[in-house]
């Protein structure tokens, strides 16, 4: 199976109302790169 | 007491989510339905208010645990064990595509605050990335001091959160006034410790299950955005 975005999109037709996104418990998007570039900013 | 410093919540306060990958959607995808009780066990309202000082000894401990709850959680659903690797690779490839925007009125709100000669601290129960999060939303030079559970070693309601926090920024509990989205974290918290709660009922908001159902016998500020800050101010 081929997983993208899409994919994802799709599935919040199912997705339960009235529950807090919470975005910060599992994975962080950043890579090394991006925390190496933002710590100098 | 004069008011010297605004504390504020990040997710749900200052930004949000505009695109993510939620684990009920994957688990959705699975036939997997997340019950409410796992849910706040382990992935919500029970979480707050802890001390984790062990795994925030380094980003490497903190993401680690973070793995290791997503397993557990796993475990107490009807997931088949033989897919969890993919559910997992699948949180992981859609929270590359997650993005994090800040409210309309936040960034003219700060700038105002910082106007008034206000110090200005983010104080979050976030993961270790917090500060990428928030320049992501484009609000770093709006802050003197952030700081994220993650490092403090506690989550909101926790004091140790609150005092790490002051102590950044040098102020006093009865000098500072603290909003939030989140009723026992963002009010009940801050309150106990002495400082003064603001807290936001956004439109379209998700609800807000630590909140009592009379929030009017509260005595708190409560209001749409951040605009609300400048009555607690006056």
């Amino acid at each position: 199976m081929t997983t993208t975005f899409d994919t994802f999109s799709h599935a919040k037709s199912v997705l339960r109302k009235g529950v807090k996104p919470n975005p910060a418990l599992a994975y962080s998007p950043y890579t090394k790169k991006d925390r190496l570039i933002r710590r100098f900013l | 007491m004069a008011i010297e410093a605004v504390l504020l919540d990040f997710y749900g306060t200052l930004a949000r989510a505009t695109r993510w990958v939620s684990v009920d959607e994957v688990l959705a995808e699975h036939g997997v339905e997340l019950a409410e009780e796992i849910r706040r066990r382990f992935w919500q309202g029970e979480l707050d208010g802890i001390e984790h000082l062990e795994q925030s000894r380094s980003r490497e401990h903190y993401m680690a645990w973070q793995q290791e709850r997503l397993l557990a959680m796993l475990s107490e659903t009807d997931l088949h064990h033989g897919e969890y690797e993919l559910v997992r690779e699948k949180l992981r490839a859609g929270n590359e595509q997650r993005t994090i925007e800040a409210y309309d009125e936040v960034p003219e709100v700060l700038a105002k605050l910082r106007g008034c000669g206000l110090q200005l601290a983010i104080c979050s129960n976030w993961d270790w990335d917090l500060a990428e999060a928030v320049e992501e939303a484009g609000l770093t030079d709006a802050f003197d001091v952030i700081v994220s559970s993650a490092w403090a070693g506690a989550r909101k309601p926790h004091p140790r959160i609150f005092e790490h926090t002051l102590a950044k920024i040098g102020v006093l509990p009865g000098e500072v006034v603290f909003v939030g989205d989140t009723w026992g974290p963002d009010v009940i918290g801050p309150r106990a410790y002495g400082m003064r709660p603001v807290y936001l009922r956004r439109e379209g908001h998700w609800p807000d299950d630590t909140a009592p159902d009379d929030l009017t016998e509260e005595g708190v500020v409560i209001g749409p955005d951040l605009h609300t800050v400048f009555e607690e101010l006056g």
